[in-house]
C-alpha cells in the first residue's frame, strides 16, 4: 500500500490538489454569504495584514506628500511673494480710487448744496511749494477754452481756495487766499461783523488776516468767517477760514485778527471755479468743462 | 525554506497590493500578481511542491478576495494554472521579458475563462442576468494587459528570491 502511495504520489497529489478547491467552491458557491470555518480562517490571516498595509501605505503617501509639498514650498514662496506684491498694489489703487471717490462726492454734495453757483471743476495738475513745504500757487488743467476767467473764484466743498489769476487756453493759476495780495470781503457768522481778510504770505503755515472795525460785538477763537458777496467778486456764503487768535492789533483804523484758513491748501486735488450764479441773466444753465451748457 | 520565502513574498506583495492602487486610483484593472507567481513557479518547481505552494497562494488570493468570489476560486484557478505551466516548461524556456508577458497575456486570459466556468458550474445565482458574465469577458482583454507588464518583475524577484534561499546543496549544477 504504501510502495502504491509512493508510486502514484504525484497523482494523488495531482488529484487532492484539483479536487479540493473544486469541493470548496462547490460548498461556498452553494452558500455564497454563509461563513465557514474556511472563511473565518483566511479572513483572521488576511485582514491583519491588510489592515497594516493600508496604515503603511499611508504612511509612507503623507511622507511623500509632504516631501514633495517641501520641494514645491520655495516655488510657492516665490509665486505667493509675486503675489502678494500685485494685490498690495490693487489695495493701494483701490485705496486711491476710494479717496478720490470720497472727494467727488463731497465735490458733488458742494454743488447740490450750491445750487445757485454755476461751477466748472478742474484738476489740480501742478503745485508751487515753498521751502517748507507749503504750497504757494497752484496750477489747474482748466482754461479759456472752459470759458474761465481771470478773477473768477475758486472753492471747494470744503470753502474759499482762492481766485484765477493767469488763465490761458487749457490751464490757469489759482492765487491762493493766502497769498499777500489776495483780499476778500468777509463776514462773521452770526455776528455784524464784516471786515477783509487779507493773506500774510507766511512761508510757515497757511494764515489770513482779518481786518475789520471793531463795533458792539466781541470776537471769539473759532468764530467762523464767510464771504460776503460783498464787491461782486466772491459769491456770499463761502466758508473762508477759523478766528485762530484774539490777539487783536491796530492796523489803521482796522483790528487785525489772525484767521486758519479752512481749506488745506496742501492736499487740493479737485476744484471749483465759480463762472457765474444764477441770479447773473447770462448765466442760466449748467456748464461743463469745454464750455458746454 | 523555499516555499516559506515565496508565499512570504506573495502575501506581502497582496496585501500591498490593493491599498497600493486604491491610493493610486487604479481599481477597474489589477494586475493578477498571484497568477505570475504560480507561472513562475510552474517553470521552476518540482510537481508535488509547487502544487502544495500553488495551493497555497490561491488560498491566499481567496482570502484576500473574499466576497468577490467564493473561497476556493483562486485555489482552483492557481493549481490548473501550475499544471499547465509545469507541463510547459518542458517545451518553453521563459527567458525574455517578451516572451514572459506573451505568455502571461495567454494565461491572462485562460484563467478568466475558467473562472467564468468555474461560476458558471458552481456559483449560484451567477449568470442569471448575464451581466457577470459580460463584466468577466469584457474585463478578460484589458486585465491581460493590466497584469502582463509585472510578469518580467515578478519573474525577476522571485528569481532574486530564489538565489537566496536555495541551498546550494539542492541545486543539481553547484555553483
Amino acid at each position: 500500500m504504501r510502495e502504491l502511495l509512493q508510486r502514484h504520489k504525484e497523482a494523488i497529489v495531482t488529484f487532492v490538489a484539483v479536487v479540493l478547491p473544486l469541493f470548496l467552491l462547490y460548498f461556498h458557491g452553494k452558500n455564497p454569504g454563509k461563513n465557514t470555518v474556511v472563511t473565518n480562517f483566511l479572513l483572521d490571516v488576511t485582514s491583519p495584514a491588510q489592515s497594516a498595509s493600508h496604515r503603511l501605505i499611508g504612511s509612507v503617501e503623507d511622507v511623500w506628500l509632504g516631501y514633495l509639498a517641501l520641494v514645491d514650498a520655495e516655488d510657492d514662496n516665490v509665486s505667493l511673494r509675486d503675489r502678494v506684491d500685485e494685490l498690495e498694489g490693487i489695495v493701494v489703487e483701490a485705496q486711491q480710487l476710494q479717496d478720490e471717490n470720497e472727494l467727488l462726492r463731497e465735490e458733488l454734495d458742494f454743488k447740490r448744496k450750491r445750487k445757485d453757483l454755476l461751477t466748472v471743476s478742474a484738476h489740480v495738475i501742478g503745485k508751487d511749494v515753498s521751502a517748507y513745504a507749503r504750497v504757494l500757487r497752484v496750477r489747474i488743467d482748466g482754461g479759456t477754452h472752459d470759458t474761465l476767467r481771470e478773477g473768477m473764484p475758486v472753492v471747494t466743498s470744503k470753502g474759499l481756495v482762492g481766485r484765477l489769476r493767469q488763465v490761458t487756453e487749457r490751464y490757469a493759476e489759482v492765487m491762493l487766499s493766502v497769498d499777500t495780495r489776495s483780499e476778500v470781503a468777509v463776514k462773521v457768522v452770526g455776528k455784524a461783523i464784516t471786515g477783509m481778510v487779507r493773506g500774510k504770505g507766511d512761508k510757515n503755515q497757511y494764515r489770513a488776516n482779518l481786518l475789520f472795525l471793531p463795533g458792539d460785538e466781541e470776537l471769539e477763537a473759532g468764530d467762523r468767517v464767510v464771504t460776503s458777496g460783498h464787491g461782486q467778486v466772491f459769491p456770499a456764503n463761502i466758508e473762508v477760514g477759523k478766528v485762530q487768535s484774539l490777539k487783536e492789533r491796530q492796523n489803521g483804523v482796522y483790528q487785525q485778527l489772525e484767521i486758519t484758513p479752512s481749506v488745506r491748501f496742501g492736499v487740493l486735488e479737485v476744484l471749483q471755479v465759480v463762472i457765474g450764479t444764477r441770479d447773473d441773466p447770462m448765466d442760466s444753465g449748467t456748464i461743463m468743462k469745454g464750455g458746454k451748457r | 525554506m523555499r516555499g516559506i520565502a515565496t508565499c512570504l513574498l506573495a502575501f506581502l506583495l497582496l496585501a500591498l497590493e490593493s491599498p497600493f492602487l486604491h491610493r493610486g486610483s487604479v481599481t477597474d484593472y489589477t494586475p493578477d500578481l498571484t497568477l505570475l507567481i504560480v507561472l513562475y513557479i510552474g517553470q521552476t518547481s518540482r510537481l508535488s511542491s509547487g502544487l502544495m505552494l500553488a495551493l497555497t497562494l490561491g488560498a491566499m488570493k481567496d482570502g484576500f478576495c473574499l466576497g468577490a468570489s467564493p473561497v476556493g476560486m483562486y485555489m482552483e484557478l492557481s493549481v490548473l494554472t501550475f499544471l499547465l505551466s509545469y507541463r510547459l516548461s518542458r517545451r518553453l524556456a521563459l527567458q525574455s521579458p517578451i516572451s514572459i508577458i506573451l505568455v502571461s497575456i495567454l494565461f491572462v486570459m485562460g484563467a478568466a475563462l475558467v473562472e467564468l466556468l468555474l461560476s458558471l458550474v458552481f456559483v449560484r445565482d451567477f449568470g442569471t442576468d448575464g451581466s457577470s458574465t459580460m463584466l468577466i469577458l469584457g474585463s478578460m482583454f484589458p486585465q491581460a494587459l493590466a497584469t502582463a507588464p509585472f510578469g518580467p518583475v515578478i519573474f525577476w524577484l522571485f528569481e532574486k528570491l530564489d538565489s537566496y534561499t536555495t541551498r546550494r546543496s539542492d541545486l543539481v549544477y553547484p555553483r
